[in-house]
């Protein structure tokens, strides 16, 4: 049996055992972990500091929308809930994170233990949780009946999933420091474009759609969604360019 | 110790810093250069606000990238451009950042008084900063920048806007926070640092010149700066260094490699700012 050949004094042992257990012990951070820190040492005040114009455009989208249901034919009501559904959430998201970037103490912001990506993250999950609740009010107010509910409510989901996917995506990858702008812009562009140029084949091929599909699709972006908030909360290298660092 | 090994930063075909090695221990360090030198560039990937393109940044051993928040939370920060809310008063203002550095609140509150009496902003604690002067705002920035008791405090031309009172009252803050931690300090303004750095860093041309006390750099320049009342008399290459009235005099301050200096003025002890003048103004040799 070999042995080493260290020779360590019972002092130097205890700091060798305690760096040991200092690298060994440390508990992966998750993004439940994360978000649990950032709620007790923040507080909800200090997570939403600035927040304001964001909840202004919120109340303007909001406005907006209610206007767009009253002059929308109630035939096309599943195009409409399908493009409508991500919009608070992309208002929000948009306008807190411009307001944010734009703003004097951006830099200052992620050079402090909970960074502004992190806080970003946090704030993009409650965003789509507060979206979640709208696709709901959305749909219960558009839908005549649970059938017809049942059918809108997983749609607006996708709808609000897909787009939020999209929007993260982006603004985590395109070197452009406004690129969740262009995720809003090209829904709308998206969704609006055959409702316009398709009419009612649109909302026909959207009502053939099974719900099953459509439980699904929400399931798997609301899925990848949360990936991408992770990565948001956690990457350290690549892939951060509208929040802030890149190697490039 | 803060070590900067090999480290390149570049922006596509424009290179911001090539190869730069450093180590950072106790102390206050002044990074020299004129403005566009990198400066900015090297404090913004010691704050990990931007990464090396190549090589790395350690602290004590590991890469500070990895480090994550335990590296971030023995930084203190003071940007170029120091934002504040207007509206908030500095104690205000102080706690939001002490949530935001993960401080304890009973912690914060007592830590923010004691900051604010440190920095001379007691009186106005609660007064709004939207009337308060350049050097009081930079005085905040100082303060939360001390927070969370950072073992190192970086600041980026932290003087840049300061009246002379002002900044020499900010040197001297400087001056005693770098006994017991590591202060880097960029600047383009010889006289923040003269008599307070313990080492003076210099970048030419994106490259490190030189890392060395301010009288070793200085000592690069012995017997060759001079001083005279009649600069016409000079009739070999030689670069002004700075000029001032004595007595009705113009006196002017000189540098030459040439031995017939001494011929025409007077040898002065070379100081800082004839370095600074002597190695960024190349161009201005006659």
């Amino acid at each position: 049996m070999s042995t080493l050949n260290v020779n360590l004094t019972p002092q130097e042992k205890e700091q060798e055992i305690s760096a040991i257990l200092d690298r060994g012990l440390v508990r992966p951070k998750t993004l439940r972990r994360l978000f649990k820190d950032l709620l007790c040492s923040l507080g909800l005040r200090a997570l939403f500091w600035d927040c304001g114009f964001a909840l202004l455009v919120a109340t303007v989208t909001l406005a907006g929308i209610v206007f767009l249901l009253a002059v929308t034919p109630i035939e096309r009501s599943l195009a409409t809930t399908f493009t409508l559904a991500p919009l608070l959430f992309l208002a929000t998201q948009l306008s807190c994170e411009t307001a944010e970037r734009l703003g004097e103490l951006y830099e200052l912001k992620r050079t402090c233990k909970y960074t502004i990506r992190q806080i970003t993250a946090f704030r993009v999950l409650t965003f789509s949780l507060v979206g979640v609740i709208f696709c709901v009010g959305l749909t219960a107010f558009i839908a005549e009946s649970t059938t017809h509910l049942v059918q809108l409510l997983p749609l607006a989901l996708s709808g609000l999933f897909l787009c939020a996917l999209f929007s993260l995506f982006l603004a985590r990858r395109l070197p452009h420091t406004l690129a969740g702008i262009w995720a809003g812009a090209i829904w709308i562009v998206i969704t609006l474009t055959p409702l316009m140029i398709a009419g009612p084949q649109w909302e026909i091929l959207l009502s053939n759609i099974p719900v099953l599909l459509t439980i699904c699709t929400t399931i798997v972006s609301a899925a990848l969604f949360l990936r991408e908030i992770t990565k948001l909360a956690f990457d350290k290298e690549d892939h951060t360019y509208a929040y802030g660092q890149s190697r490039n | 110790m803060l070590t900067v090994n090999h480290v390149t930063k570049t922006y596509g075909n424009f290179t911001a810093l090539e190869d730069i090695t450093l180590e950072f221990s106790q102390g206050l360090y002044a990074l020299l250069a004129p403005n566009g030198a990198g400066k900015t560039t090297l404090i913004k990937m010691l704050t990990t606000l931007i990464f090396p393109t190549r090589g790395e940044i350690l602290l004590d051993g590991d890469e500070i990238i990895a480090l994550d928040e335990t590296y971030r939370e023995k930084i203190g920060y003071l940007p170029q451009e120091f934002g504040y809310y207007k509206n908030h008063s500095p104690r205000q203002f102080l706690s939001y950042l002490a949530a935001l550095k993960g401080l304890d609140k009973r912690e914060a509150a007592r830590k923010t008084d004691e900051l604010l009496e440190l920095v001379s902003l007691a009186d106005v604690r609660d007064k709004k900063m939207r009337k308060f002067s350049g050097g009081m705002i930079q005085r905040v920035g100082i303060a939360q920048a001390l927070q969370n008791d950072p073992r190192i405090l970086i600041l980026d031309e932290p003087t840049a806007g300061l009246d002379p009172k002002e900044r020499v009252r900010f040197r001297n803050l400087i001056s005693s926070l770098s006994k017991n931690r590591i202060v880097i300090m960029s600047t383009h303004i010889v006289s923040d640092i003269e008599t307070v750095a313990n080492q003076v860093v210099m970048f030419k041309d994106h490259k490190l010149l030189a890392n060395n006390t301010p009288a070793k750099i200085c000592k690069q320049l012995e017997g060759k700066v001079f001083e005279t009342d009649d600069i016409t008399a000079i009739d070999f290459a030689h670069m002004q260094l700075t000029e001032r009235n004595e007595d009705g005099h113009t006196i002017v301050r000189f540098a030459t490699d040439s031995a017939r200096g001494a011929e025409i003025g007077r040898p002065v002890t070379p100081n800082l700012e004839d370095v600074f003048l002597y190695i960024y103004r190349d161009e201005a040799w006659i």
